[in-house]
């Protein structure tokens, strides 16, 4: 009885997923719509399973959307950023020195940049979708003008390095390029102390030899 | 104020942790790939996803966000067999998903023949109710359900992502999920409605 019952049900769900991927002629569409409405049990049937299609969907919908909203929000404000880099660029046309600051800026940082590919990934450390994030900023600096988003982004992680370990495998790649961001950024003041910290963690080594280079280009 | 994105608190990166291990299965079955470059190619998918989403093209997707990244992963992976490979095997879309997706034009409508005209805050009780009911079921229901309902994967994608032996144990274990569902709304819907 019960397997009649579960054969009987599945004829049922095979019948409104049809409906619903929009499989039926139209003539079978409009003798399902009857039989629903004049058969209560077969009503509170699809009833169920329609509530349950919807809840998945709205449920999983509605999480879809936060994330692709939460990129669409850096994208329109990146979007603004750009637009202020031009008001700027305008703002040098008339008189401002502005841009001949982010060139000679931009000339120091140039040598020293980085091309983060995901294969450098070392396997187990961290997950890989936070890495290929990390890596995106760094490779970001280099093409993009206005870094304010990455600097606000890699500035929590260098504060973090000290009581988390989590970064610990990256914690140089991470201060290098948050230095070359703030120096493309105009913040000299706060790019050197990176640099020092990195040159006192990492004595007689290459990195700390590019990091001293680098303070005295910044310094002439 | 818009959400600020960051590392420790990034739902697009919460997004594809959950996404590797059903994706990795999938790929793992479909193709001889190892597992250090299964690694690889999610690693530059992932990326591929980031990027995307920074240039806002995930904005009108035609599928679901889990469906379009499952696609990147398998573009990726036969852009590696391209390159190491004499044969690249044919990827058939209508074996990932099902050919026709659900329309969300054909749930309001049979939605609309089988509810009454209820009271609004009737009608939210009872969608917190079958919130309730999903999130108490099985992972295994869940998987299903979602693969299913929202990502429109065929019962053999499902299969191939959360090891089932074949599409049919798929069928059979999606049956009882939608049976347990059923029997715990109406049991409920009975006790709200009276």
């Amino acid at each position: 009885m019960d397997k009649d019952n579960d054969i009987l049900q599945e004829v049922i769900d095979t019948r409104i997923e049809s409906f619903l991927r929009g499989e039926m002629t139209s003539e079978e569409e409009t003798a399902f719509k009857q039989e629903i409405q004049a058969d209560p049990e077969l009503r509170a049937h699809v009833r169920s399973t329609v509530a349950l299609v919807r809840g998945i969907r709205n449920l999983d919908s509605e999480q879809e959307k936060t994330i692709i909203a939460e990129y669409d929000n850096s994208r329109i404000r990146s979007v603004l950023a750009w637009a202020c880099s031009i008001a700027a660029v305008f703002a040098i046309i008339f008189g401002y020195q502005k841009d001949q600051r982010y060139n000679e800026l931009s000339g120091i940082v140039s040598p020293y940049y980085i091309e983060y590919s995901m294969t450098d990934i070392s396997r187990g450390e961290i997950d890989s979708a936070t890495i290929a994030h990390l890596y995106t900023l760094f490779n970001n600096i280099k093409e993009q003008r206005n870094v304010s988003v990455i600097i606000k982004e890699l500035e929590p992680i260098y504060a973090s390095l000290d009581k988390d370990f989590t970064y610990n495998a990256y914690a140089n790649a991470i201060a290098w390029n948050l230095a070359l961001a703030y120096i493309k950024d105009d913040q000299i003041d706060k790019a050197i102390p990176v640099l020092d910290k990195l040159v006192e963690d990492n004595p007689d080594t290459p990195i700390a030899v590019k990091a001293n280079e680098l303070k005295i280009k910044l310094q002439e | 104020m818009a959400k600020e994105i960051s590392l420790h608190d990034n739902d697009l990166n919460s997004f594809i942790v959950s996404e590797r291990g059903k994706v990795l299965s999938y790929l793992r079955k479909k193709y001889s790939i190892s597992d250090d470059n299964l690694d690889d190619i999610f690693q530059e998918a992932s990326m591929a996803l980031f990027i995307n989403a920074r240039n806002g093209k995930l904005t009108n997707l035609n599928s679901s966000l889990g469906t379009y990244f499952t696609k990147v992963c398998i573009n990726q992976a036969l852009k590696f067999l391209g390159k190491h490979t004499k044969s690249i095997p044919l990827f058939n879309e209508n074996q990932l998903t099902n050919p026709n997706a659900l329309r969300s034009d054909k749930i309001d409508e049979l939605w609309g023949i089988c509810v009454d005209t209820e009271e609004e805050d009737r009608q939210v009780r009872m969608e917190k109710l079958v919130n309730n009911i999903i999130a108490s079921m099985t992972d295994t229901c869940k998987n299903i359900l979602h693969g299913y309902y929202w990502n429109d994967y065929s019962t053999s994608t499902i299969a191939d992502m959360f090891n089932f032996s074949d599409a049919n144990s798929v069928k059979a274990q999606k049956y009882k999920c939608v049976k347990k569902f059923r029997e715990k709304y109406n049991e409920l819907k009975d006790k709200i409605y009276g």
